[in-house]
């Protein structure tokens, strides 16, 4: 796991997790594969790319990927809003920006904290979610962004 | 044991033997043209002489004996005691390759697989000189030569006695191989040494001939001391003698000291028949570790004094400048990290660890014990200290102002990781970009004061762009090097008699461009060589020379690099080949009729197109000159071909100077712009799009005459473009091979150079895209990868 801890608590480290928004869903993802956060910008798209694939970006003279979060976890498409941003991530060596409906702050969570995923709905949208975290009566839904990005993972899913 | 890749050490001799095989495979054919060039024999001695101490050590044993073997073969060689003949390469060149395949297993991490012991022998074989001469014969002639030696033969008895004391273990060692004296292997060492710079001083003094007179005596000891010596004293000595080869090649040219250069070489001759016992010896006699670590660092000296004499002669020829560059480079990293590498060589243990310091002390001890040897032996001896330090150490003799020199020379070059400089480039390309956009706001604002410094940023970055380019670029020589090897392989197997001739070695060439050129070119040469060039006899029945000639020419055309292959043998014949195209059923009977003798020559282009009708080991499958077209093309190049029935073919390549940097067409559909390669695009005009005809449900027009098939792009690249009912449009001609299409497009944007950027690695491989590129205004273009494009859509 590419986890690591913010602070080193041996038994129970605490992780900081940036969370975003998505149909209504809050999701968090390990801050430490962030790079940056972006307002929505031109994308352009790719000619026959996969459909998962929005387009590229110039991200300061780099070509960077984009894709629909949405289209992912099986959600319909959204609109682009004000709070729409680009999250700008690094998983594998690869930097690959993922489109959110927002972006709504870093938590800090215990280890301890974190539940393994109920194991309901979609087995193979539940492979991307690293676990679940209950806390002042919200859902936030850990993702495991090397598993949302591998190639495996993508290739099942073109295959669904 | 497994390798460690990311060993420092490993890395500076995979860099530097690989360029050494490189070179050598070269030599090698050149050798068999020429095989009584000294020089050239001299340097492929010299060649796996340093490949096989870098191996030793690095303790690649299978290398160091292959290279071992293959070194004493090119030694015998160079005495004359053999020549050179066509078995004799044939066994050499499968050396190479196998010192090659091991080479390429180190690359990978592996333990080199010791070599065939059948070629092993063979080249053993060929160590022996011809008409074989019982050794002690030649033992006794140099022995001879002791006596001359007389007045420093006392002194060399002393040391010794003070090693053995010294150094048991060492000593010990040597003296299970040697019978007669107790002499180690390090002290003879020393003594030759003191020899060689006793050689290097006089040489490079020019000094009367006395110096010279005192010279063949040490060398006749040191030939004497040989008799009995192991394995270091002989490489050591033949590094004397390469030393006095050296001396004698570069001084009798620029100067005066003839006689004194004369009696040199005359001595080094001599000295040389004696030379030949050892090996013998050496070859049964198991290798210490021990020894190669003493043998690298007194190479490294060598090479160091060497180097220095060599400038001193001042005219070195090329190619040994560049090695003994290299040499000494890796003489000094080894010597920085001698002490760290000492303790890590777990093999070479004690012995190691003794020999070593025993090969430094004595040297230091030199001088005081010294006093009673030859004036000319004095200043030698104390210079050797400082020439064993880990730096270029410049000695400073005032007759000898070579060595300030040496350090200038060496820091000429630097090696420069390849990845660093793609940064500088990608850099650069972004900086490109940034001008792109200040221009075009400059134009926009009007004011002259930015306008003008605009224009200066323009050529600044265009010569920064120009410079960090040529950083990149490298002679073709390195694709080409390869080429009289192939050729002379090939040639044999098939019993034809080729002359290869390189025109334009020296065209530089992006890094990249040149490894992906590798591969077609070695296929088209091939071809040229298979089924281009016919056998001796028939070429004589056709009144030609027996001789073939294939010609591999490179040369600079504007922003383009010209390649070609041409030769003169069969040449193609377009009609048998509309005949096979038919019989293939690539095409049918009409079409091949309709096809001009250029187009049918483009046949071969075809996948699954063969003229051989039997299939060969070296080509005849039909997939290589697909293979090679889609490669070029994958470099935005081009490839053409012409032929002559009994005249010969040429093929040409053209590629960009670059990979990096991209001159495109910049034209745009809707709202987004797209990027043509330019090598792609013929022409472009306005059409009337209501002027168009249908032909097999696809619109065509006609452009002087010839019908041109038009697409429309949006249609293709665009989602939910609608392309009806428009009147006028442009049209972009690109060609395909010698396929042309028309695109119609919305808007022309004009030629723009390009940095092209890699898509990601969940975009990579979409059809019809080569990659993206950020335009002046900041927004990003699509690269259109015309083949696949049209291959993907149409």
């Amino acid at each position: 796991m590419s986890i690591q801890a913010s602070k080193a608590s041996d038994d129970d480290p605490i992780l900081q997790w940036v969370t975003f928004k998505l149909a209504e869903e809050t999701y968090g993802i390990n801050v430490m594969q962030v790079q940056e956060v972006l307002r929505y910008t031109e994308i352009a798209p790719v000619p026959g790319a996969p459909g998962y694939v929005l387009g590229i970006i110039n991200l300061r003279g780099n070509v960077v990927t984009v894709i629909d979060t949405r289209d992912r976890f099986g959600l319909l498409p959204g609109e682009v809003t004000d709070n729409t941003r680009i999250v700008i991530i690094e998983s594998d060596g690869q930097v690959i920006g993922i489109m959110v409906d927002s972006v709504a702050e870093v938590v800090y969570l215990r280890q301890s904290e974190i539940e393994t995923a109920p194991s309901v709905g979609n087995d193979d949208t539940s492979r991307f979610i690293q676990g679940v975290c209950h806390k002042n009566d919200q859902l936030l839904i850990l993702v495991d962004l090397d598993r949302l990005l591998s190639d495996d993972e993508w290739q099942e899913i073109a295959e669904l | 044991m497994s390798i460690d890749t990311d060993d420092e050490i490993l890395q500076d001799f995979l860099v530097e033997a690989g360029e050494i095989l490189e070179a050598l495979s070269g030599q090698l054919v050149e050798l068999e043209q020429r095989p009584d060039d000294v020089d050239l024999l001299n340097a492929i001695f010299r060649g796996f002489h340093t490949i096989k101490g870098g191996a030793g050590f690095l303790q690649l044993n299978a290398l160091v004996d292959c290279c071992h073997v293959a070194e004493n073969v090119f030694d015998v060689l160079r005495k004359q005691e053999r020549a050179v003949n066509s078995d004799l390469m044939d066994t050499v060149l499968t050396a190479l390759d196998t010192v090659n395949t091991m080479f390429d297993q180190v690359r990978q991490g592996k333990e080199p697989e010791p070599a065939d012991p059948g070629l092993l022998a063979a080249l053993e074989r060929l160590t022996v000189p011809e008409g074989e001469e019982p050794p002690e014969e030649e033992v006794a002639s140099s022995d001879d030569e002791v006596d001359h030696a007389d007045d420093d033969a006392p002194e060399e008895a002393e040391l010794p006695a003070e090693e053995l004391e010294e150094e048991p273990p060492a000593a010990e060692e040597a003296s299970s191989a040697s019978l007669d004296s107790g002499a180690p292997g390090d002290d003879i060492t020393d003594d030759e040494f003191e020899q060689l710079l006793d050689a290097l001083e006089s040489g490079k003094k020019e000094q009367s001939a006395q110096a010279a007179e005192a010279q063949p005596d040490g060398d006749a000891k040191s030939g004497g001391a040989d008799d009995d010596a192991d394995e270091i004293s002989e490489d050591e000595f033949e590094r004397l003698l390469d030393q006095l080869h050296g001396e004698g090649r570069f001084d009798p040219a620029k100067t005066l000291a003839g006689e004194a250069v004369a009696s040199l070489q005359d001595d080094s001759e001599s000295a040389e028949p004696s030379e030949s016992a050892p090996p013998k010896a050496e070859t049964g006699s198991a290798r210490g570790d021990d020894d190669e670590i003493t043998d690298d660092e007194f190479e490294a000296l060598l090479d160091k004094l060497h180097g220095s004499g060599q400038f001193d002669g001042g005219i070195a020829d090329k190619y040994d400048q560049e090695t003994i560059r290299q040499v000494t480079e890796a003489a000094e990293d080894r010597q920085a990290e001698r002490s760290e590498a000492a303790a890590s060589v777990e093999k070479a243990a004690k012995p190691a660890a003794d020999s070593k310091p025993a090969d430094k002390k004595p040297a230091e001890k030199k001088p005081a014990e010294k006093k009673a040897a030859p004036p000319a032996s004095e200043k030698p001896a104390a210079r050797k200290p400082e020439a064993s330090k880990p730096a270029p150490a410049p000695a400073k003799p005032p007759a000898d102002p070579a060595p300030e020199r040496a350090p200038i020379q060496q820091d000429t070059t630097v090696r420069v990781d390849t990845r660093r400089l793609d940064d500088i480039m990608n850099m650069v390309g972004e900086l490109v970009l940034v001008r792109n956009r200040l221009v075009r706001l400059s134009e926009a604002s009007g004011d002259l004061e930015v306008g003008k410094a605009v224009s200066n940023l323009d050529v600044v970055t265009t010569d920064l762009q120009n410079s960090v380019m040529k950083t990149r670029m490298q002679p073709i020589k390195k694709v080409f090097g390869r080429f009289p090897r192939v050729v002379r392989d090939l040639a044999r197997s098939l019993k034809k008699e080729i002359n290869l001739e390189l025109v334009g070695e020296d065209t530089d060439l992006d890094k990249n461009l040149v490894e992906a050129l590798a591969d077609p070119l070695v296929h088209l040469v091939r071809n040229s060589v298979d089924h281009g060039i016919e056998l001796p006899d028939v070429r004589a029945q056709q009144g030609k020379s027996r001789t073939g000639k294939v010609v591999l020419s490179a040369e600079q055309e504007g922003d383009h690099i010209m390649l070609s292959i041409s030769d003169d043998g069969g040449g193609m014949d377009a009609g048998k080949l509309k005949e096979l195209a038919v019989q293939r059923g690539v095409m049918d009977q009409d079409s091949a009729d309709r096809l001009s003798d250029k187009e049918a020559f483009n046949l071969i282009f075809a996948p699954g197109f063969s003229t051989k009708t039997e299939i060969s080991d070296v080509s005849g499958r039909g997939v290589g000159m697909d293979v090679v077209k889609t490669k070029i093309s994958q470099l935005n190049g081009f490839i053409d071909i012409d032929s002559q029935p009994g005249v010969g073919t040429t093929i040409s390549i053209k590629v960009p100077l670059t990979l990096a940097i991209m001159p495109t067409l910049m034209v745009t559909l809707g709202e987004q712009a797209f990027a043509l390669p330019l090598v792609n695009v013929d022409e472009i005009f306005h059409l009337d799009l209501t002027k168009t005809n249908v032909v097999d449900n696809k619109e065509v027009v006609v452009v002087r005459g010839k019908p041109l098939p038009l697409f429309y792009l949006k249609r293709w690249l665009i989602k939910g473009a609608v392309t009806h009912g428009e009147e006028s449009g442009h049209v972009v001609v690109v060609s395909v091979g010698t396929q042309k299409v028309g695109f119609v497009v919305d808007q022309l944007v004009g030629q723009e150079e390009v940095v092209i950027k890699p898509l990601g690695k969940t975009l990579i491989g979409t059809a019809g895209m080569a990659g993206a590129t950020i335009t002046g205004d900041g927004r990003i273009a699509l690269i259109l990868d015309v083949p696949s494009m049209l291959k993907e859509y149409a």
